[in-house]
Parts: C-alpha cells; structure tokens; sequence
C-alpha cells in the first residue's frame, strides 16, 4: 500500500551556510543555477514550494520567495500557478549567464566614461545615490 | 453469557496488548538504542546528563506496569461481577485513555528532547532537498481512495439510518465528528510534510520514512474510526448493542498497534548523532 515514488525522480541537495558572508538567497540561487548546470536538475523538473523549502532550510519564506524571483527573473525556473514551480527549457543556458558581471562590466564602462570627462569619484558616488534613491522613492 | 466471556477474553487481550506486549517492545527499543548508541559514541542523541534518559526508561517501564496491574484488577472484578454494556463501554474507553497516558509521557517527552537539541545545535550548514513532496509519495492513490470512499459510504449510511428517527441516534453529529477527525488528521499530516523539522539532526531519508509513517497511521486510524463509529450506530439499530464492549475493545487495540508504529525505529540513521558532545 505503499506511495513509494520518493526519490523515483533525481533530486539534488542543496546546502547552506548561515555564516557565509554570502547572502542566503545568494548562496540559493547559485546552488540552484549550478545543479542546472550540472544536470542534475533538467527542465520540466519540479521544485519545492517556496513554504517547504524555507522549512526545510530553517530561512524566513521571504528570503527563498526572494531567491526563486531572481532564478524567475533571469528564466531559470518558471511558476506555472497552483501547479508548482518548474526547471526553465532554457535553464542550463540562462544559468551561465551572471547578472552582476554584466552589471559590473557596464557600470567599469561608465564610470572611465565619467572619468575621461573629468569627473570626480565623489560627484560620480553623489549622483549614483541621488539617482538610486530618486528610483526607489 | 458467552457475551460475557468474549468481551472478557477480548479485554484481557486489550489489557496486555496496550499496557504490555507493544510498551514492551517500545521498551526493548529505547534500552537497545541506549546501550548500542551509547552518549559517549552518539552525544547528539543525548542533550541531557544520562541519568535522566536511565530515570525516564524507568519511568515509562512503570507506568505500564501501573496500567498493566490496574487492568487485570479491572479484568478480575469485572469478571467476579458482570456489568451491562454501557458500564463495559465506559470502562473499556476509560482505561484505554488511561492506558494511553504513559504514550502521551513519551510523545511530550520527545518533543521537549527535540526543542533543547535545537537550542544546543551549532551547526551553522542547514541542507534541504530539491525535491517537492507531495501526498502521494507517502500513501498509494489506492488507500488513499479507500479512505475516501469510506468516510462517503460512513456519510451515506448514516443518512440512510436518520430517515428511521431512533431516539439514540445522534444523527448529523456523527457525521461532524468524523469530519472534524479527518480534518485534524489531514492538518497533522501536511504539517508533517511541509512543517518545521522537529529534530534538527534527523536524516532526510528518515524524516521521509518518518513521514510516511505518520500519514499511513493518520489514514488507518481514519478508516478504523470511521469503520467503528458505523459498526456502532449499525449494532445500535439491529438491537445488538450489548456486543459494542467487545468491537470498542478491538477498535482500542487496532488504534493502538496502528499508533505504536510510529515508535519503530526500522533503519534509522544513528551516525547523525555522533560527534563532539554538545552539553557536558
């Protein structure tokens, strides 16, 4: 009478370290991107509810809503409503793909920009939070 | 008068079922795994000094050999002076509340261990699997349809049987109750399956299986309540309630060797306790 489908289908662990100084949702999403990488999670496979992963790991929900966002986001996992949340198809491609390099790369591209025009690093600081708080307000 | 006698058999059974040979064997387990993963090899296993896990086998002991004596002193005036049915029913589900009692002792006791193994644990890496569980993981679509089908046939019969107005029936109350059970239950098991981790060094394969044991009980003692509940609004209405002592006796016992699974400890994974002792 047994269910006895547990661990039928791959399944991969993911740990955590609360004294990383990487944040939590960080080290989530790249635990994720790498066992997409690694294949051991392909596309179509289904991931935990957000409620049971976060029980699992001892985290607020809020810190892995945060983190399946991002993953959402950058189109390595997709929410399909009340049917769960699955591996993108193009998960293993959008994986490799890191946000904050790119981010880094243009901001480095920018700011020699910025300096050649004889800007200080001080009037550069200023007007990125100026503008950052303008956004967030 | 042979009534008498199989409600007195079937009460004798009911008194060394649940007060002897299962807390025996729960007994057995708690010593075996105390002198096997003994403190100093498994300290997680022991957040307190060990003279209190001595004191608390002791304790459990006792209090079933308590019950077990109070029983067979209930078994042999019972059986010196006969009562009717309604006095047998009372004193079958009392002393199986009673009997229940050392069981509650062990279910509080485990969950104050759980509490201080979380408040001692300094592991600061947390793992989790990517896995979603779901129900039917853990109980076949088949008993699970059984259940189903039982709680509606339970529902049915018991519209059937209103449309007679006995004085004794209890009519939609019947209904709620089972209701309000299965409700319970399927709260208990979804809180098992997406809840907090209780013991906070317990393997995953063992809080799996440990999971499918409780939804496997929460099932099985639904169908067997739900079953009983039926048998006895049916004996009430062939006229044959004098016989209820006997089937709540056996419906005790069922409950009870249905919930004593939960104590089996099967393949747990002991080496998750091992390591440096965290209170001295």
């Amino acid at each position: 009478m047994s269910g006895g489908t547990y661990g039928c289908n791959k399944s991969m662990e993911i740990i955590i370290d609360i004294d990383d100084a990487m944040p939590l949702f960080a080290q989530l999403v790249g635990q994720i991107k790498k066992a997409v990488i690694s294949k051991k999670m392909g596309p179509g496979d289904n991931l935990p509810s957000i409620r049971q992963l976060a029980n699992d790991l001892e985290l607020n929900n809020k810190t892995v809503a945060k983190a399946y966002r991002l993953l959402e986001r950058d189109c390595v996992i997709q929410t399909k409503g009340y049917r769960g949340t699955f591996i993108h198809p193009d998960a293993e491609a959008n994986s490799t793909v890191d946000l904050n390099a790119w981010v880094i790369t243009k901001l480095d591209e920018t700011i020699n920009s910025f300096k050649e025009s004889g800007v200080t690093d001080s009037e550069i600081r200023i007007a990125f939070g100026n503008l950052m708080n303008k956004r967030n307000s | 008068m042979p009534e008498h006698i199989t409600f007195h058999l079937v009460f004798l059974g009911q008194i060394l079922l649940v007060s002897f040979y299962l807390p025996k064997r729960v007994h057995d387990q708690m010593k075996y795994v105390f002198e096997t993963y003994t403190p100093s090899t498994h300290p997680k296993l022991y957040p307190r000094p060990v003279e209190h896990y001595q004191r608390s086998i002791r304790t459990y002991r006792n209090w079933n050999l308590f019950m077990l004596s109070a029983g067979l002193l209930i078994f042999a005036a019972l059986f010196i002076n006969p009562h009717d049915g309604d006095v047998d029913n009372a004193i079958v589900m009392g002393y199986f509340f009673a009997q229940m009692f050392p069981v509650i002792l062990l279910d509080i006791s485990s969950l104050k261990e759980f509490r201080l193994m979380r408040t001692v644990n300094s592991r600061t890496t947390r793992t989790a699997e990517l896995h979603p569980r779901r129900l039917f993981d853990f109980i076949s679509p088949t008993l699970f349809g059984i259940t189903v089908i039982t709680y509606v046939a339970f529902v049915l019969l018991i519209l059937y049987i209103k449309q007679f107005e006995f004085p004794w029936f209890g009519g939609y109350w019947n209904i709620l109750g089972i209701t309000i059970m299965n409700l319970f239950f399927a709260s208990m098991v979804l809180w098992q399956m997406y809840g907090k981790k209780l013991n906070p060094h317990q393997a995953y394969a063992d809080r799996i299986r440990s999971i499918e044991t409780t939804t496997k009980i929460m099932v099985f003692t639904s169908i067997a309540a739900t079953v009983f509940v039926a048998l006895s609004v049916a004996l009430s209405a062939f006229e044959i309630r004098h016989l209820l002592p006997v089937f709540l006796s056996l419906y005790c016992q069922s409950l009870a060797a249905i919930g004593f699974q939960a104590y089996r400890i099967g393949h747990t994974n002991f080496d998750v306790y091992k390591g440096d002792p965290l209170v001295t």
